[in-house]
């Protein structure tokens, strides 16, 4: 009776394995879409449908929605697809590329036409996911990434349903975020990592470390951990050896900056500097007292301008026939004002409204170009919103 | 009449539990004269080992007989989360009240369901961690945050080491001097026995995720002032809460010389010690973990295999002695 069972069981298991790996040789509803081969005719990108304003599907793969910078993300995408008249789709996979992968196989199976990602758990998921786009034609974006693998580019450039991308100016950021807390007095720092190979954090550091070189600033160490409950311990080792650290460049999870601060309270210290990417809860106190000199963030709209970008191609007004790269600036907040001014204008409700991201979108404003496209949103500051919101 | 006390015997035990992190941290100060030669050092990784301690406590009880349960790191994150939220209402009262009372009803239902379902600890503890982190993430959006001073002052000098004394208090009589503590010690030896003997094991499986839930409470309430944050975590990623503290435990467990209780503190100093000295000697920090590891595995697999290794040294050539396992 247990044999049986057993084999029953298998049976059944592999059965639901050959049902999931099937592939799906119809195009399902998507009767816009090129058509499915190995390699798609290049007149298929060139040439994409024109018109569509139907209803869609965005799929969006994120972490989650835990934190503030998730929280704030995921809600900056649905502005976007909301003022297109779409329905979003998200998915919070997690940190590593299996997660993200994964994440993009649940969208496209809950019929998403459109879907975007971002490679902060490493560029190898791209030609993965590119394929099975490409499969099932749907289009795509990645956010806040810029491909720093030339075979991965390549190979995407191929792609006719990659859109583009959008990314910030990290080498830059980095740079005067390590700025910042030079001029306010920091001269040992301790970089921390929050992955290795993730080229928006490798390019935050490089800039950070090139300002170091520049001011005479001493990296004392430069450390990759991922799980953020070990940055007080980690810190405090280096503090153990290295009592004259007085600053730590935080290349991501800003959430982090209140634990390193104990850690330097810990080891008797009370004048410390920190830098941090990725807004977190507590960044109003750090930044009134002093410990949290200047954190970048606020890149919110990366999501929403992929969005827009994809959003454009599939209704068949591509800003471009090559693939899109879209620089988004960071809201930098170096004091407790800056802090203010983010919290009532940017991150309670929409910043912008489903009017003026209309105009991001072809089909309403039909003189937009790929350089009005930035142009718009090179606009994005703190200043900006406040200037829109007060009319 | 009182019985001598054996005055060597005790301070051939005392010498024995303290020889491995006198050992290391010896070994250190060769290596970093400069920052290992201070009573602030001592202080300092004193300090970073004490949650590790506290954690491990909460599952001394269940890895004694036999339960490792990976959902601690989870249940922490949910009654953290807990705490501060009624924190935020009613202070320091609700900040203590919400971590205890949380973590003690989540460690219950863990051990519910491991009893009602029968399941090995083992995926509980898994499960229990995926529903428990999911919960976790959703929760931590409801609200902001933010560890204010008045709650952190559980993680901070004085108040971690007043609520380390009064753990270790709790935690000693629990496993020491209570039939409880007898019984789960019983389970662990020799189960099969145990349950022959008329203890009713489930029971007190049960009982080990409830006592632990509370020990983890304690905890809890001095993690978040320790950390100064508190951090949703998704796709298991809570898991590794678990691992330095179980390995202190194992530590405690496998050391002989002491009791367990008191074994974790010396397991949490000793890795403790371990992980800043590999920093002090430029160890990339991802082989830190490697080292850990393998330190682990020496001393693990040293008290396994003592009595053999004993041998080794002790026999003479031409003559076989015969060795018992």
């Amino acid at each position: 009776m247990k044999k049986i069972f057993a084999i029953l069981l298998a049976l059944v298991m592999v059965l639901s394995l050959a049902a999931c790996g099937g592939k799906d040789d119809s195009n399902g509803g998507k009767t816009d879409a090129p058509a499915k081969t190995d390699t798609p005719a290049s007149t298929d990108a060139d040439t994409p449908a024109p018109g569509n304003t139907d209803g869609f599907k965005y799929g969006f793969a994120s972490w989650g929605t835990a934190d503030e910078h998730g929280r704030t993300l995921n809600a900056a995408v649905g502005w976007a697809v909301d003022a297109a008249g779409g329905e979003f789709v998200g998915d919070a996979g997690g940190f590593t590329a299996e997660a993200t992968v994964a994440s993009i196989e649940n969208l496209i199976s809950a019929g998403c036409q459109m879907v975007s990602f971002c490679t902060y758990a490493g560029e190898a998921s791209v030609p993965t996911i590119s394929d099975m786009c490409r499969e099932k034609g749907v289009y795509w974006t990645m956010w806040d990434t810029q491909i720093a693998d030339p075979e991965i580019a390549a190979y995407i450039a191929e792609d006719p349903y990659y859109v583009g991308c959008t990314f910030e100016d990290n080498v830059t950021s980095g740079y005067e975020t390590m700025k910042a807390m030079g001029e306010a007095g920091v001269t040992n720092v301790i970089i921390i990592r929050y992955g290795s190979g993730i080229p928006t954090c490798d390019e935050r550091c490089e800039g950070g470390i090139k300002y170091a070189g520049e001011a005479n600033i001493t990296i004392v160490d430069d450390m990759i951990i991922q799980d953020t409950a070990e940055y007080k311990n980690a810190v405090a080792n280096v503090l153990l050896s290295h009592p004259e650290v007085d600053g730590v460049f935080l290349a991501g999870a800003g959430t982090a900056s209140a634990t390193v601060a104990e850690a330097f309270r810990g080891a008797g210290k009370d004048k410390f500097y920190i830098g941090a990417f990725d807004y977190f809860d507590g960044m109003g106190d750090m930044l009134k007292s002093g410990e949290l000199v200047c954190i970048n963030g606020g890149h919110m709209v990366t999501g929403t301008f992929s969005a827009l970008m994809a959003i454009n191609t599939w209704q068949g007004n591509p800003l471009s026939t090559d693939k899109q790269e879209i620089i988004i600036p960071y809201l930098t907040l170096k004091s407790y004002e800056d802090y203010e001014a983010y919290i009532q204008y940017a991150s309670q409700g929409a910043a912008y409204t489903s009017e003026e991201l209309q105009q991001f979108l072809v089909s309403y404003n039909p003189d937009l170009t790929l350089e009005s496209f930035q142009e718009g949103v090179s606009k994005w500051s703190v200043a900006d919103i406040m200037a829109r919101k007060n009319g | 009449m009182k019985d001598k006390i054996d005055v060597k015997a005790v301070c051939t035990r005392v010498a024995y539990t303290l020889a491995l992190p006198v050992l290391l941290y010896a070994a250190m100060c060769v290596l970093r004269p400069g920052v290992y030669l201070n009573f602030n050092a001592v202080v300092t990784l004193f300090k970073q080992s004490l949650i590790y301690t506290l954690v491990g406590w909460s599952m001394v009880f269940g890895m004694s007989c036999g339960l490792f349960d990976f959902s601690v790191g989870a249940r922490y994150l949910v009654a953290a989360l807990f705490g501060i939220h009624m924190s935020q209402y009613f202070g320091v009262v609700g900040f203590v009240l919400g971590v205890l009372l949380s973590s003690l009803l989540l460690a219950a239902l863990t051990g519910a369901i491991f009893a009602g379902l029968k399941i090995p600890s083992i995926i509980t503890g898994f499960a229990a961690l995926l529903i428990f982190e999911s919960a976790a993430a959703i929760y931590q959006t409801k609200f902001s945050v933010i560890v204010t001073e008045n709650i952190s002052v559980f993680g901070r000098s004085p108040g971690i080491y007043v609520m380390t004394a009064i753990t270790f208090v709790v935690v000693y009589i629990l496993f020491n001097r209570t039939k409880f503590g007898y019984q789960i010690k019983a389970i662990g030896g020799n189960e099969k026995v145990a349950r022959s003997m008329g203890i009713k094991a489930v029971q007190l499986k049960v009982l080990t995720y409830v006592i632990g839930g509370l020990i983890l409470g304690l905890a809890a309430l001095c993690k978040v002032g320790f950390d100064q944050s508190v951090r949703a975590m998704t796709n298991m990623a809570s898991m590794s809460a678990a691992f330095t503290p179980m390995m202190a435990v194992m530590i405690g467990l496998y050391l002989g010389s002491c009791n367990p209780v008191v074994g974790v503190i010396v397991g949490s100093f000793s890795i403790s010690v371990v992980s800043s000295g590999l920093v002090a000697l430029g160890i990339n920090y991802r082989l830190q973990n490697v080292f850990i590891g393998v330190f682990l595995v020496i001393f693990i697999g040293y008290k396994m295999n003592a009595r053999r290794i004993r041998a080794l040294f002790r026999r003479k050539p031409g003559h076989q002695k015969v060795q018992s396992a």
